[in-house]
This record gives structure tokens, C-alpha cells and sequence, in this order.
């Protein structure tokens, strides 16, 4: 069952991931793999959302949540390295 | 397995990791964003992560079947979580080129105050005229040399109107706003300006063109340094030494009117010294002829009988009476000689002849002195030349020779072909001439002192009339010789006279 919330998230994903990257680029504190792993993961979150409306729910879902963890890991890790480096280091 | 363990231990996992990452965002430090940015950064970025904090801490709560009531709020906090990090991304994009560019400001202006002390303190003026003639910029220095004026509307100077500037010498360029304009590259022109408040000033100017990245041309960098001071010192260094020369001039001139005087006096004193001693030398003659033919006639006993005693002092009165004589002949000889009297009558001789005759002439008063007298000479060596002046100079040198050695010594004469004419030596063994005493031997009145320092008889003319009379064949005459081994003296002379002399 396909749920608003969910398309306005991807909808939001879809217009704002290039000014996410962009700015990125600008930044060399933030070419970090974990910042990458992380932004990455929560996208297959989000895209697995969408789909598990439409076919195979519980594996879509176990996903979904899996993607999710692995982005808090990821996001956890890229931060820990900006805290070691002061500046990111990871690359 | 049942799904339901993974999505709990999913969910479990991603509580503690947004969970960690949210305390991390809010203590890890983000100096490189600036402090004005910090603090927007870090809240939005925990603000994005504790979405996920309560998201997975709903979903943990659900699966623990502790509650659900959270889940119908998940999904809208959800959606903020890419805008957050959006505006997290943006934000701290901009702080950082914010940052650049304050610290490029920073620099710039750093270089800015640089510069312009450095153009503040310099004692040269500095100025910048653009290509549509503004002066848009002028150093402190500048507007004080220049006297420039800024009009109450306007952000650029001018130049007053009373301003004028002129080269320091002809061709070199004006100092002139439209040239200047014009982008030009000057190198420590001289320049005039005068203007009523700074008056008359000398410039060294100097300039750069300016021009963007394109080429084209911005303006002129102008600097100019007062050199006023060093003109002036410079001009009065050149009227000191235009003074001085002058001076210098009218001294030369006076000193050489009075040399001029004074040669004319020094030639009638000459002339009136010649003439004195022309005539005083052939007054002395006559009566030293009759005085030498009496002595002879009473000799002879003409006039009577003599005594020996009388006889022996009529010989020392004919000895001197002769050698008086000698010098008075000496004397005329030099004074015809530097009167330039004297005449050259070339003819053919035979030398070897002519000097055998010379010597056996000598040989009596050589044999007086207990000397032998030599002679080797090729037979016809012709020469033309004149006999008289030739014979003077023999005899002299031979008189010297016999003079200066000692008793049972030898003199010897030497006449050799050179192909191109012939030289005539005569050398003895006597007490010879020092070295230093070599160069000033054939000087007139100069005698080189004999043994024991004792002064010899006569003038002391008969080397320089030998000098003289040589130069007038065209010949030269030269010595040769060592303290106590005789003396050389070489007359070498060519087969003819030449024109010249």
C-alpha cells in the first residue's frame, strides 16, 4: 500500500539530492565514504519504501530497515572520523 | 527466521547508531565553518539525525509491542530529514566560501595597508592616471609635490591650473595628463613643474603602463622623486666649475704672457751672453797667439841668449798660454754651435787616413804620459762628411782618453765598416765612468772627477761639442763603460750626411 508520506519523501529526495551533492563537492571535509555509504544507504531506504508497496512486502520492508540501520552506522562512523580528523579523513 | 527478528535487531542497531551520531553532531568540533555557522550547522544536522532517533526508537517500540502510537508520526518527521540535511549541506557549504572569502578579504586587505604605507611613507610621489586622463589615485606625497586638488564632486584629483610641466632637456616628454594616459613607460625622466602653490620644482619621473587581462591599456603608474635639491647642487657644481675654468683660463693666459716675457728676456740675455762671450773669446785669442809666438821667439833664443832656468819657465808659460787657448777655442766652438753658426762642408774622406793623421798628431802628448796609442782601421773606408767637424771630434775624444789614464795605459782607436756607414771608437783603460755619471757626461761644463776625486784640467766642453758636432754629420755618439775599466766612446756615423741635418 503505497502511503503520501512516503512519495513526498522521495519526491523531496528527487529535488533536493542534487543541492545535497553539489554542496558536497564544494566541501572537501565532506568526500568522506561513510558520509557517502550513509547518504546512499537512506536513499535504498527510501526507494525499497516506495516499492514495498507494490511487491514483496516483507523482504522489501526487512530491508528498508536494514538500509536504515546501515545509514546510522555509516553516519555514525563518518562522524566519529570528523571527530578523529577534525576535518574528515576517510576518503 | 522470522522477519520479525530482523527488522527488531534492524531497528535495535539503528536506535544506538543515530542515537550516537546525534551526541556526536552535537559535540564533535566544526571550527574550519566559522563560529557565526557552528551553530546552525550542528543543531540542524542533530535535528535531522534525532528524526531517525525517534523514528527507529518508534519502530523498536512497536516491535517490542510496548506501543504504536508513535508510528503515525514517524512518517511525517521522516520527511524532514532531507530537507534538514539539505539545508545542513548548504548552510556549511556557504560558511566555508564564506570563509574564503573573508580570509581573501582579510589578505587583501593586509597587502592594501601594505602597500599604501609603503606608497604613504616613500619619498617619491605616486599617482595612477587612468586612460581617460583621471588621476583616480595620488599618494599623500603626490597631491604634496604636484599640488593636486579633488573637486567637491568628484572622487578623482586634478592637476591645479596653474600647473605646468616641462622637460628638463630638449626631446624628453612633458609631464602631461594625456601622454601619461596614454599608458607610457618612462625611466627617471627629468621634468620642470611649477604651479602657484608649490612653485618650481625638478622632478624625476618615472612610469608603468597598467593594463587588464585582455591587454588593454588601464592607464599609467606614474612616481616621481623631488630632485630640486640635487638639480640645484648639480647646477651650482656646474657654474663653480664654469667659474673656475674661467679662472683657470685668464691664470694661463697671464702665466703665459709672462713665460712669453720672460723667453723674450731670457733670449736677449742668451743672445747678449753669446755675444759677450764671442767677443770676449776672440779678444783673448790675439793676444794669446802673440803671447805664444813671443815665448817661442824668446825660446829660441831670437831675442838672446836664455838661461836653462829661463827656458824651462818660457815652457810653462807657452804650456799655459796654449791651453788658455784651447778653452777660448772650446768656448767659441760651443757658442758657434748653439748660435747655429756653424757650417757643414761635406767632402769625401778617407776615413783610415784621416783618423792615422789625428792619431800620430796625438801620439806626442801620449807618449809624454807614458801611453801607448793604437789604431786599426780598414783600408778606403770613403765617407762623406766634413773633415774639420770630424777631426775635432777625434781629437777631442782622444784628448779625453790620453787624459783620463794613467801612466804606461793604452788607448786605442778603432775604426770600423758598418755597410752603411762607419764607427770610430776609441777606448782607453783608465779610471772609466760610473753609471751614474753617464748620463750627464756629455752635458756642457760637466766633468766627471778624476782619481782621488781631483777635478781635471779644462772647460769641461769637450764631450758636448763632440755630442754636437756628431749630430751635425748625423751621427750619434754613445759611452760604454766601468768604474776602473776604462771607458768606450762609439761616434757612428753614415756614409753621407743626411738632408735632414
Amino acid at each position: 500500500m503505497l502511503d503520501a508520506s512516503e512519495v513526498v519523501v522521495l519526491v523531496m529526495v528527487v529535488v533536493l539530492t542534487p543541492i545535497i551533492i553539489t554542496s558536497a563537492r564544494s566541501m572537501p571535509q565532506m568526500r568522506n565514504r561513510y558520509v557517502t555509504m550513509a547518504f546512499l544507504a537512506m536513499i535504498v531506504g527510501y526507494v525499497v519504501t516506495i516499492i514495498e508497496g507494490f511487491v514483496l512486502p516483507d523482504l522489501l520492508n526487512v530491508i528498508e530497515h536494514i538500509a536504515y540501520a546501515v545509514g546510522g552506522v555509516m553516519g555514525t562512523l563518518a562522524l566519529l572520523e570528523f571527530k578523529r580528523t577534525g576535518a574528515g579523513g576517510a576518503r | 527466521m522470522n522477519p520479525e527478528v530482523f527488522l527488531f535487531t534492524a531497528d535495535v542497531v539503528a536506535l544506538f547508531a543515530f542515537t550516537a551520531a546525534f551526541l556526536l553532531a552535537l559535540t564533535i568540533p566544526m571550527d574550519f565553518l566559522g563560529p557565526q555557522y557552528v551553530r546552525t550547522v550542528r543543531s540542524f544536522l542533530a535535528l535531522a539525525l534525532a528524526i531517525y532517533v525517534f523514528a527507529s526508537g518508534s519502530n523498536v517500540l512497536q516491535h517490542a509491542g510496548v506501543t504504536a502510537a508513535l508510528d503515525p508520526f514517524e512518517d511525517y518527521a521522516e520527511i524532514l530529514f532531507i530537507p534538514f540535511l539539505a539545508y545542513v549541506a548548504h548552510v556549511a557549504s556557504m560558511a566555508l566560501q564564506v570563509n574564503d572569502l573573508s580570509r581573501a578579504e582579510r589578505v587583501l586587505r593586509s597587502e592594501h595597508e601594505l602597500l599604501t604605507t609603503i606608497v604613504d611613507t616613500s619619498p617619491g610621489g605616486t599617482m595612477f592616471v587612468a586612460s581617460n586622463g583621471a588621476i583616480t589615485f595620488a599618494s599623500d606625497r603626490a597631491r604634496d609635490l604636484l599640488g593636486l586638488i579633488r573637486p567637491d564632486d568628484r572622487s578623482t584629483w586634478q592637476l591645479p591650473s596653474s600647473f605646468v610641466g616641462m622637460p628638463s632637456f630638449p626631446g624628453e616628454p612633458p609631464l602631461h595628463i594625456d601622454y601619461l594616459s596614454e599608458g607610457v613607460s618612462l625611466s627617471d625622466v627629468g621634468c620642470i613643474v611649477e604651479s602657484n602653490d608649490t612653485g618650481k620644482l625638478a622632478l624625476s619621473v618615472s612610469a608603468s603602463p597598467l593594463t587588464d587581462e585582455s591587454g588593454s591599456t588601464l592607464g599609467s603608474v606614474v612616481t616621481f622623486v623631488d630632485v630640486t635639491e640635487r638639480e640645484k647642487a648639480r647646477q651650482d657644481l656646474l657654474d663653480a666649475q664654469a667659474r673656475y675654468n674661467l679662472d683657470l683660463e685668464r691664470t694661463v693666459d697671464e702665466r703665459t704672457a709672462e713665460l712669453l716675457d720672460l723667453n723674450v728676456e731670457l733670449s736677449e740675455a742668451n743672445r747678449a751672453k753669446r755675444d759677450l762671450l764671442a767677443n770676449v773669446s776672440h779678444e783673448l785669442r790675439t793676444p794669446l797667439n802673440v803671447i805664444i809666438g813671443f815665448t817661442d821667439v824668446l825660446a829660441g833664443g831670437l831675442a838672446g841668449p836664455v838661461t836653462e832656468e829661463q827656458a824651462k819657465q818660457l815652457a810653462m808659460v807657452k804650456e799655459s798660454s796654449v791651453q788658455l787657448l784651447s778653452m777660448v777655442n772650446d768656448l767659441l766652438d760651443i757658442e758657434r754651435i748653439e748660435a747655429g753658426r756653424t757650417v757643414v762642408a761635406a767632402e769625401t774622406v778617407d776615413l783610415g787616413q784621416a783618423v792615422g793623421r789625428l792619431v800620430e798628431t796625438m801620439r806626442p802628448l801620449a807618449l809624454q804620459r807614458a801611453l801607448t796609442v793604437s789604431l786599426s782601421a780598414p783600408d778606403g773606408l770613403e765617407l762623406t762628411t766634413d773633415p774639420r767637424l770630424l777631426s775635432q771630434i777625434v781629437r777631442n775624444l782622444l784628448s779625453n782618453a790620453i787624459k783620463f789614464t794613467p801612466p804606461y795605459g793604452h788607448v786605442s782607436v778603432t775604426v770600423t765598416d758598418t755597410g752603411d756607414g762607419c764607427c770610430i771608437a776609441v777606448t782607453d783603460d783608465g779610471i772609466g765612468i760610473a753609471a751614474e755619471d753617464q748620463a750627464h757626461v756629455f752635458d756642457a761644463f760637466t766633468q766627471v772627477h778624476g782619481e782621488h776625486g781631483r777635478k781635471p784640467d779644462g772647460t769641461g766642453l769637450g764631450l758636448a761639442i763632440c755630442r754636437d758636432m756628431t749630430a751635425l754629420l748625423g751621427g750619434t755618439i754613445t759611452v760604454t763603460s766601468d768604474v776602473g775599466a776604462g771607458a768606450t766612446f762609439e761616434v757612428t756615423l753614415s756614409r753621407d750626411i743626411p738632408r735632414s741635418v
